[in-house]
């Protein structure tokens, strides 16, 4: 599985990518959002690790989202409230985790991100809050 | 009219107006009623004398009978005079004090009616909403005056407020970040194949650390949300709430070998569910925190006709009831609870916080025997919708 992982934090981004990979992921990293747009252009990355603060995240988010690439985009921010948490889903991202987090957390949902979709166990809207 | 009848400017003002103008009035006739008096008593000796100018009583022995009845009619016309002028002098005196009280009664609620409305918007903010402003109209006057200088003091204080929550918030989003960092690192570092199980420790404590500053600055976010206004209103039942935190604190409960109790009943409020959440963990964590083998953690909620309650008492040290408010205070800690370094020193100060955003409030009480009852009442809303 490919997974692009994008933090300004470059110690961030390089520690993610190392935890991936010791997992077998296949990891590229990119420190801002142009870099990142330019890695997607490319192509073959299964899910997209989205670490950029809100409003470059947001960008960047929105515009994978436009271009229906299939990349499956999992936001990580800081200080999630409900409402953040909210914002990020109406972008388009597939899923969210509140820094910090626990790794093994962040391995599990790229997993499940990375699977083939399975429509029957997604929740439907009638069983969301 | 806002405030009770002895404590009105405007009661008072009338009062004291329509006594003055009584007093006055009084005066004024009693002096009209002299002055009258003597003018008559003059008037009636000069028209009488006048009369009798032409007889001379030594000669004439009936002048002295016409003068005595002159006198009698002098006396009779005054009387009447002075009763008279005494009746209805004192009725129009009368009359004219209670137009006249009533109009300083209209006057005097035209010219508080803009202060009253300085009262009563003081009362709103009061009730922590920073954002109304007085906005008196018209012309430039002294209330007016007031009123705008009121008005800059509350854009002042809200700007002041509003930097303070964002400050807050900003700090504890900077500060955030290199815990995430850190965290990210240590969890990576840990799983390398080759990690020394020196380094496994070093790493391990230093994940708790980590985990220490993780919550102390959540408690700190808590602290600055519950502050200002809460904007996330909905129905929520403290006992559903209540349940779900004692939950999550069975185990921990288990661990420390104190005894939970839960008497809940229904208890609905209306307020921002997640603050609720953390005012009740926050209570029943620090219940089992504090709290030595052996006790119990006894969590109430029920419901009186106007107010919600949630009840959380806890055995565990002694307390003295002077050493209650300190409790509540941020980052303080009685001495011999410093003994678990696991809490913020957050914890009540964010109970009350959260309660008193929601129009409720707060109270610690020791108890005899050790440990602590701490009382949460909130403003009770409708049944939450099933």
């Amino acid at each position: 599985m490919r997974v692009l992982v994008v933090d300004d934090e470059e110690l961030m981004a390089a520690a993610i990518a190392e935890g991936l990979r010791q997992r077998a992921f296949a990891v590229d990293t990119a420190h801002d959002g142009a870099g990142a747009l330019d890695k997607l252009a490319a192509g073959g990355y299964d899910v997209l690790i989205l670490g950029l603060p809100w409003a470059h995240g947001a960008e960047v988010c929105r515009r994978v989202v436009a271009a229906g690439t299939g990349v499956r985009v999992l936001m990580l921010t800081v200080f999630v409230s409900a409402a953040d948490r909210a914002a990020g889903l109406s972008l388009g991202a597939d899923d969210h985790l509140a820094k910090p987090f626990a790794f093994a957390e962040l391995v599990a949902r790229v997993r499940a991100l990375g699977q083939p979709e399975r429509p029957e166990v997604r929740l439907g809207p009638q069983l969301l809050p | 009219m806002t405030g009770s009848w002895r404590g009105s400017l405007r009661v008072r003002h009338t009062l004291l107006f329509g006594l003055m103008f009584l007093l006055a009035g009084s005066v004024v006739l009693g002096g009209v009623m002299i002055l009258v008096h003597n003018t008559m008593d003059y008037s009636l000796s000069v028209v009488f004398a006048r009369k009798l100018e032409k007889y001379s009583p030594s000669t004439e022995p009936w002048v002295a009978n016409v003068v005595s009845a002159d006198e009698v009619s002098k006396q009779v016309i005054m009387a009447s005079m002075r009763d008279n002028l005494l009746v209805k002098g004192g009725l129009t005196l009368l009359a004219v004090c209670v137009a006249a009280t009533a109009g300083v009664w209209w006057l005097s609620g035209r010219l508080l009616r803009p202060l009253n409305m300085i009262t009563e918007t003081a009362h709103r903010i009061a009730g922590r909403t920073l954002h109304r402003r007085i906005e008196l109209a018209g012309p430039p006057s002294e209330v007016k005056s007031l009123a705008d200088s009121f008005d800059s003091m509350l854009d002042r204080l809200d700007e002041a407020f509003a930097g303070q929550g964002r400050f807050i918030a900003n700090a504890a989003h900077e500060l955030k970040t290199p815990i995430a960092l850190n965290r990210t690192l240590l969890d990576v570092a840990m799983a390398r194949p080759d990690s020394s199980p020196q380094v496994l420790r070093l790493g391990e404590n230093l994940l708790a650390v980590n985990q220490r500053h993780e919550r102390l600055i959540d408690s700190l976010l808590t602290l600055a949300r519950a502050d200002e206004a809460v904007t996330d209103r909905r129905p929520v039942d403290l006992a559903q709430l209540a349940g779900h935190a004692l939950d999550v604190a069975a185990k921990a409960a288990a661990q420390q070998r104190v005894q939970v109790q839960a008497q809940l009943e229904e208890a609905p409020v209306v307020g921002d569910p997640t603050l609720l959440e953390q005012l009740i963990r926050n209570l029943v964590d620090n219940a089992v925190r504090y709290n030595h083998a052996h006790g119990f953690v006894r969590v109430q909620t029920l419901a009186e006709p106007r107010q919600a309650e949630l009840i959380v008492t806890n055995t565990g040290a002694l307390i003295s009831p002077a050493e209650v408010p300190v409790l509540f205070e941020p980052f303080r800690r009685l001495t011999d609870r410093v003994g678990s370094a696991r809490g913020s020193g957050l914890g009540l100060s964010i109970v009350r916080a959260v309660a008193q955003a929601h129009g409720g409030d707060a109270l610690a009480i020791p108890r005899p025997d050790g440990g602590l009852s701490v009382r949460v009442i909130l403003p009770r809303g409708d049944a939450p919708r099933a």
